[in-house]
């Protein structure tokens, strides 16, 4: 099976750090760039990301479909800001003034600001996030989430939904191969050919998933899952110097944008 | 001593799947529960690890007494504690991304102290003889090996008694003669252990007493062998015609892993193919490559004399008919017509002769009676039934099964090799991926025998596997179905 999502086992510097010191600085570094809407720390930010995979000797294939849609739906998103936000000074207008009516739909700079902002911040987030997951052990997650106070019923969901990430990947390649094999075929740019689409693929899908619930929850219950509220980890995470030295850089980051969205510190022209 | 009194249960609006059933399964013993697809054997099987009623709702009447202890007293965590359940679907049940988290799952919920649990992983991997697998993602495992990893999940919880639903099906000749010395250890172990299997002849050798479900009664059975050998002449492939389908050193990996190497192999109309080999030889893959869902690496496929690259799978598909391992993936319509005429719409053949032909052969399945039913509402071997049937509505010349006969009953049996017959009857040529001999020797003319990704064996059924039993795997010449 090629595993497109989900965690790739590796032992580079991001591997290793704890998962809990991971999670919280990923939290704490997204709330920072929502609150302080900063397009040049936004880009810092997805650099760095990038750079992460590479590091993480993780794939990030831009040929992948769905890589394609998140880049597909970050430049749409910035189209449809630049198109509905008329504030700012007028670069260009998309409609002319023709036989005395016009000028429509004015392109500003304020416009293209905010649209880049948005795309980058969406790209930032779903990247960050796929990082997260593919550098994570979640099992190893699971545990310093039960370490810090969290239920581990709770945490195990995080668990079980990476555990079937890789699954629902081949299903729907299966899926895909099913269809291709009795000679479905449907056109996605029309109407019908998405209806066609959602109820060749996301049925069975559909179907397949719910039929695992009730075997998946009757296989962990008759192991004892939710025996005691504890429970013992083979496998642990350890907190080490550069979990705290990580934890204090990301606190430290959130707490700068707090002050600088709320003007207590002036802003940074170089970060604006 | 597990012992179930009077015990009968059915699910809401349903008619009682079984009732006044005696059961009584003792430490040291393995007991085998058979019977025909539906008839409530994997019901049972809940019953007595105490899902039912903790876990599905329906109505309960009786008792399963546990080691003196009244099941209906007991929360599902202490039942789980005595006895454990392996389930029928494999992939479902694993609940984690590595082999030994998955082992060790249960004795960490058990609060097992660490280097309790560690020495625990290395006895349930021993004795399923999987010691290699300690590393390796879960996801990543074959059918097989995912069955072999459900069974050390349960072994390492050290439950008294261990019930197994279908627990040979995804498993190769030699999976189940480790499976079979897991039974006779587990015996000498002081484990009560119950079977429920279509397969007897992979149980039968180690069991202590046989019963059969059947019309929601629970009796005393005693098989007797049948062999499932075909009566009629074998047909000789028409080897002198252009072979349906040719691969010409076909290669095929999935990232670093080579799956396929250097593979070449002709289908002849006629041919029925019995493709053999153990979990994991590359067998899915090659049915893959030669249906044109796969690309090889390297190597060319000719489907007639066309290049299968070059045509449209509209074109591939009105000459092939493929079904694959599991139903669910293959369903894609609201009522059983509908999915088993998909085909003939799609291909533009829904002519009055053609649905006529079709409604003849849904009857002769036993499925006519549910065409307005939702296929998804449909048991799991009456889906399969249902995907052979979709496979062959439009005719095709090439039909290509993915392991057609798992968690099919003797009837399911015996039509899918019906159809297979009457295919060849008419010229067409079939390959299908299983592990029984006893289908390989009654139906097919030829056995292809894989080897990590390679042809190791091909010809007649009785030559490839007389030469096996000389390579050592002679356990594929025993690996047929008495089924049930």
């Amino acid at each position: 099976m090629n595993k497109q999502f989900g965690f790739h086992e590796g032992d580079s510097f991001l591997h290793i750090l704890n998962p809990l010191a991971k999670f919280l600085s990923l939290i704490f570094i997204m709330i920072g760039i929502l609150i302080y809407p900063s397009l040049t720390l936004t880009i810092f930010f997805l650099l760095l990301t990038l750079i992460g995979f590479r590091v993480a000797q993780v794939p990030l294939e831009l040929s992948h479909n769905r890589v394609r849609f998140l880049l597909v739906f970050s430049v749409l998103l910035l189209v449809l800001q630049v198109m509905v936000i008329s504030n700012g000074n007028v670069i260009i207008y998309l409609v002319p003034v023709l036989n005395g009516t016009g000028p429509f739909f004015p392109i500003t700079d304020y416009g293209i600001s905010v649209g880049l902002v948005f795309a980058t911040r969406f790209l930032l987030i779903v990247l960050s996030s796929m990082l997260f997951v593919s550098v994570t052990d979640p099992t190893l997650l699971a545990h310093s989430l039960a370490r810090s106070g969290v239920p581990y019923r709770y945490s195990f969901a995080l668990i079980i939904s990476l555990r079937f990430l890789p699954l629902f990947d081949a299903e729907s390649d299966m899926v895909r191969m099913a269809q291709r094999a009795r000679g479905i075929t449907y056109d996605v740019r029309s109407i019908h050919g998405i209806l066609a689409s959602i109820r060749y693929t996301f049925y069975p899908l559909l179907v397949s998933a719910l039929s695992r619930v009730d075997t998946l929850s009757m296989s962990m219950d008759g192991r004892g899952f939710g025996y005691d509220t504890h429970r013992t980890y083979v496998r642990f995470a350890k907190w080490r110097k550069r979990d705290s030295f990580l934890m204090i850089l990301s606190l430290g980051f959130l707490i700068l944008c707090v002050l600088f969205s709320f003007n207590i510190l002036p802003f940074p022209l170089i970060l604006f | 001593m597990i012992e179930a009194k009077n015990l009968s249960f059915s699910y809401p609006f349903s008619s009682p799947v079984f009732e006044e059933v005696d059961f009584k399964l003792a430490p040291k013993e393995v007991v085998v529960i058979t019977g025909p697809t539906g008839s409530g054997k994997s019901t049972l099987a809940k019953c007595i690890t105490g899902f039912i009623p903790h876990h599905v709702d329906g109505t309960y009447v009786g008792s399963i007494i546990i080691n003196d202890h009244d099941m209906g007293d007991m929360s599902l965590a202490d039942i789980s504690r005595l006895v454990g359940l392996v389930q029928q679907d494999s992939e479902s049940q694993i609940c984690t991304l590595k082999v030994l988290d998955e082992i060790a799952f249960g004795p960490e919920n058990f609060l097992v102290k660490r280097n309790d649990i560690l020495s625990r992983i290395q006895e349930s991997l021993d004795a399923i003889d999987s010691h290699h697998l300690i590393e390796r993602e879960t996801y990543a495992l074959s059918g097989g090996e995912k069955k072999r990893i459900v069974i050390a999940s349960i072994l390492s919880s050290l439950p008294q008694y261990i019930v197994f639903d279908e627990p040979t099906s995804n498993l190769d000749p030699q999976g189940i003669k480790q499976f079979q010395d897991l039974l006779l250890q587990l015996k000498e172990n002081n484990f009560g252990v119950l079977c429920i299997e279509h397969n007897l002849n992979a149980v039968l050798p180690v069991a202590d007493r046989t019963l059969k479900l059947d019309d929601g009664k629970l009796v005393s059975y005693n098989p007797v062998y049948e062999s499932t050998e075909s009566n009629s002449p074998r047909i000789q492939p028409f080897l002198f015609q252009e072979p349906l389908l040719s691969a010409s050193q076909i290669s095929f990996s999935y990232d670093s892993k080579i799956a396929i190497d250097n593979l070449s192999l002709s289908i002849y109309p006629g041919e029925i193919i019995a493709l053999m080999g153990d979990n994991g030889s590359g067998k899915t893959t090659l049915l893959r490559l030669l249906s044109g869902l796969l690309s090889p690496d390297f190597g060319q496929i000719f489907l007639g004399d066309t290049h299968i690259e070059k045509l449209s799978s509209k074109d591939i598909a009105k000459h092939t008919g493929i079904v694959f391992q599991n139903p669910v993936h293959q369903i894609f319509e609201k009522s059983v017509w509908q999915e088993y005429t998909l085909g003939l719409r799609i291909l533009g053949l829904d002519d009055i002769y053609h649905l006529e032909q079709a409604e003849e052969k849904l009857k002769k399945y036993g499925l006519f009676e549910k065409k307005n039913d939702n296929p998804y509402s449909l048991s799991h071997g009456q889906k399969r039934r249902l995907n052979v049937l979709s496979s062959m509505v439009h005719t095709p010349s090439l039909l290509i099964f993915d392991e057609p006969f798992i968690g099919q009953d003797k009837v399911g049996r015996t039509l899918i090799t019906e159809s297979l017959l009457n295919h060849q009857k008419n010229g067409g040529a079939s390959i299908v991926v299983t592990h029984d001999s006893e289908f390989s020797k009654g139906f097919g003319n030829r056995l292809v025998f894989l080897d990590s990704g390679a042809i190791l064996l091909d010809g007649t059924p009785e030559s490839v596997l007389s030469h096996l039993a000389l390579l050592g795997k002679d356990e594929y010449d025993f690996s047929g179905v008495n089924q049930e």
